[in-house]
């Protein structure tokens, strides 16, 4: 009797405890979105932005980069460097076009310096700048970088 | 006659006040799982791109596109080359107009005359939802056949 009485006290004892620990484990779990701290996605940020274009260029091709002007502003292209130095190329800036290259709007042959070589006034919109080979890039091809300075 | 077999056992009691209290929270768990409260996206302006060749003098080409809902048009000619090759850009002027479809050609109300740019050379306010076209066409400076392309941004 003593034995069976004692087992109760234990079973009570451990259905407590056990009812406890549910409610601890539920309450745990509860409220999901509040316990883990949510990663938002990443949107591209709009607003002014600088772009470069580092590429080796073959004879006869192009180097371009499409970029996003957020508003309506002036935009700068620099060619900063090429290798071999020194070397004359076209550089422009333009629209993209359906065949993927670039509607050039405007283009010069220039050297690499560090004053813009382009400045343009653009809407807010979706833009391609680059360099093309104007007839004096080797076989080996040139080293080129090229900077765009956009709103 | 004992009241016992009326009376529930501890152990029961306290399982069946944990089962209330369980079907209590348990709506109140999975907050992630809310539906969120649609929110609507703005639509926002759309560009098209109208490009083509004209060949020549007296030569002109145009395009039709469909405004959705009232708002700004805006027209670029973005671009005039002579010929596929990057360099050829060239800043001849000409003729860019905004319109209404008419039978086979596209009736213009406004125009400008302008090189190619990167900022629009003609806008339209408060355009009303319909079909609308844009015109390009020599203005009497043509002497060779030209690439060009016009970006439409419209709502």
């Amino acid at each position: 009797m003593s034995f069976i009485l004692q087992f109760r006290k234990v079973s009570q004892v451990f259905h407590i405890k056990g009812s406890l620990l549910a409610l601890t484990l539920l309450c745990a779990a509860c409220g999901g979105s509040n316990s883990t701290t949510a990663t938002a996605p990443t949107a591209p940020v709009a607003g002014p932005g600088t772009q470069t274009l580092n590429a080796i260029m073959a004879p006869g091709g192009v180097a371009l980069r499409t970029f996003d002007a957020s508003a309506s502003g002036t935009v700068t292209v620099t060619l900063t460097s090429t290798s071999p130095p020194s070397m004359l190329l076209g550089l422009g800036i333009g629209i993209p076009a359906t065949t993927g290259l670039c509607n050039m709007t405007t283009s010069v042959n220039t050297r690499a310096g560090t004053t813009p070589q382009i400045t343009a006034a653009v809407d807010a919109g979706t833009f391609c700048a680059g360099a093309f080979d104007p007839g004096t890039v080797p076989s080996g091809g040139v080293l080129v970088s090229i900077t765009v300075v956009h709103p | 006659m004992k009241n016992a077999s009326t009376r529930l056992p501890l152990p029961v009691l306290v399982v069946l006040v944990v089962l209330v209290v369980l079907a209590v929270l348990a709506p109140a768990c999975g907050g992630s799982d809310t539906p969120a409260t649609p929110t609507t996206t703005a639509a926002g302006p759309s560009a098209e791109l109208f490009e083509g060749k004209l060949q020549g003098a007296g030569a002109s080409a145009f395009y039709s596109f469909t405004v959705g809902t009232a708002g700004n048009v805006s027209v670029t000619l973005a671009s005039v080359t002579t010929s596929s090759a990057p360099g050829s850009s060239t800043g001849v002027v000409l003729g860019i107009g905004l319109g209404t479809p008419l039978a086979t050609d596209c009736n213009v109300t406004s125009q400008v005359s302008t090189p190619a740019g990167l900022a629009a050379q003609l806008t339209a306010s408060n355009q009303s939802p319909a079909i609308y076209c844009v015109r390009i066409f020599d203005v009497g400076n043509l002497k060779v056949p030209i690439n060009f392309a016009v970006r439409i941004v419209h709502t």
